[in-house]
């Protein structure tokens, strides 16, 4: 693979393109790589702005308009709203699993049916987040379970 | 509801109607036998029809997707005992099961049926939602096992 750095002073914002042959899931790889390169997250902490990868993120919330991103040692205040982030993140990675809350699926470590339907999803850290009955369904046929 | 989603209902309510009334006959028959009974009294076959009438209606009401969905299991279990009970004693002064007023020793029997059962649901239901849930977790590591190769690189 063959990586070219093209300075142009009229260009107002950088791009990058791939060209290949065929897009490969490799290509595709890199692509998502390219992409998740510029996916921080702008938080507050305390009045303090920091940015977060996406990737660091346990879960999302939204508690009386305000969105909060919980990572494995913060909590942060998220400039956008919930359903903002629920567009930009990849599906893959983050699931709308109730009303108010987006989790990251890579942080989930067990899962736990209740008798109400819903299922219990504790995370690394030990938190437990409820994947509403309403959103099984479809967290079922994202991890390729039966639905 | 969908004309897919009648159809399934229908072939649930023939089916289930068929199995409970035959059931309630045979135990009719044997109670009868051990009883001594030379026959069986239309009002028993009738008071078996309806509770099995009743019974399997509110079984497709509240135990299939054809009518309620995303509820609770307890929710469903609940709701089908509050409908099917007055209608079981119901079915049960219609068979001649009871009469009158009816001895306390068997609304006792009656009652500790009901809450067997009710516990015995709630039982099985929660061993089922164990299960399920190793069965989740499992499905879940090998999600996240294969993201994980997709964003490191690796080739599957």
């Amino acid at each position: 693979m063959k990586v070219y750095i093209t300075e142009n002073n009229a260009v107002t914002e950088t791009t990058v393109e791939i060209t290949c042959k065929e897009a490969t899931s490799e290509v595709e790889r890199l692509e998502r790589h390219i992409t998740d390169f510029d996916s921080k997250l702008k938080g507050k902490s305390d009045g303090e702005t920091m940015y977060v990868n996406a990737r660091d993120v346990l879960y999302f919330e939204s508690v009386d308009n305000r969105t909060f991103m919980y990572t494995k040692d913060n909590v942060l205040e998220a400039e956008r709203k919930l359903y903002e982030l629920e567009d930009t993140l990849n599906k893959k990675d983050f699931f709308r699993c109730s009303k108010s809350v987006i989790v990251n699926v890579n942080a989930i470590k067990a899962l736990k049916p209740e008798i109400t339907r819903n299922i219990l999803a504790t995370l690394e850290t030990g938190e437990v987040v409820t994947i509403s009955r309403r959103y099984v369904k479809a967290f079922k046929e994202l991890i390729g379970g039966e639905a | 509801m969908r004309k897919a989603d009648w159809k399934k209902a229908f072939v649930l309510f023939r089916n289930g109607l068929a199995l409970c009334f035959t059931w309630l006959v045979i135990l009719i028959m044997l109670s009868g036998f051990f009883t001594g009974a030379v026959a069986i009294k239309l009002t028993s076959l009738l008071g078996a029809f309806f509770i099995s009438f009743v019974g399997v209606i509110c079984f497709i009401v509240f135990f299939s997707d054809a009518f309620i969905r995303d509820k609770s299991f307890i929710f469903r279990l609940n709701f089908a005992l509050i409908v099917f009970i007055p209608a079981e004693i119901f079915g049960f002064y219609l068979g001649g099961f009871f009469e009158g007023k009816g001895a306390l020793s068997y609304w006792l029997i009656f009652a500790g049926i009901v809450l067997f059962f009710y516990s015995v649901c709630i039982i099985i239901d929660k061993t089922l939602c164990k299960k399920k849930g190793e069965e989740y977790t499992f499905q879940l590591m090998k999600y996240q096992e294969e993201r994980k190769n997709d964003s490191t690189g690796e080739c599957k």
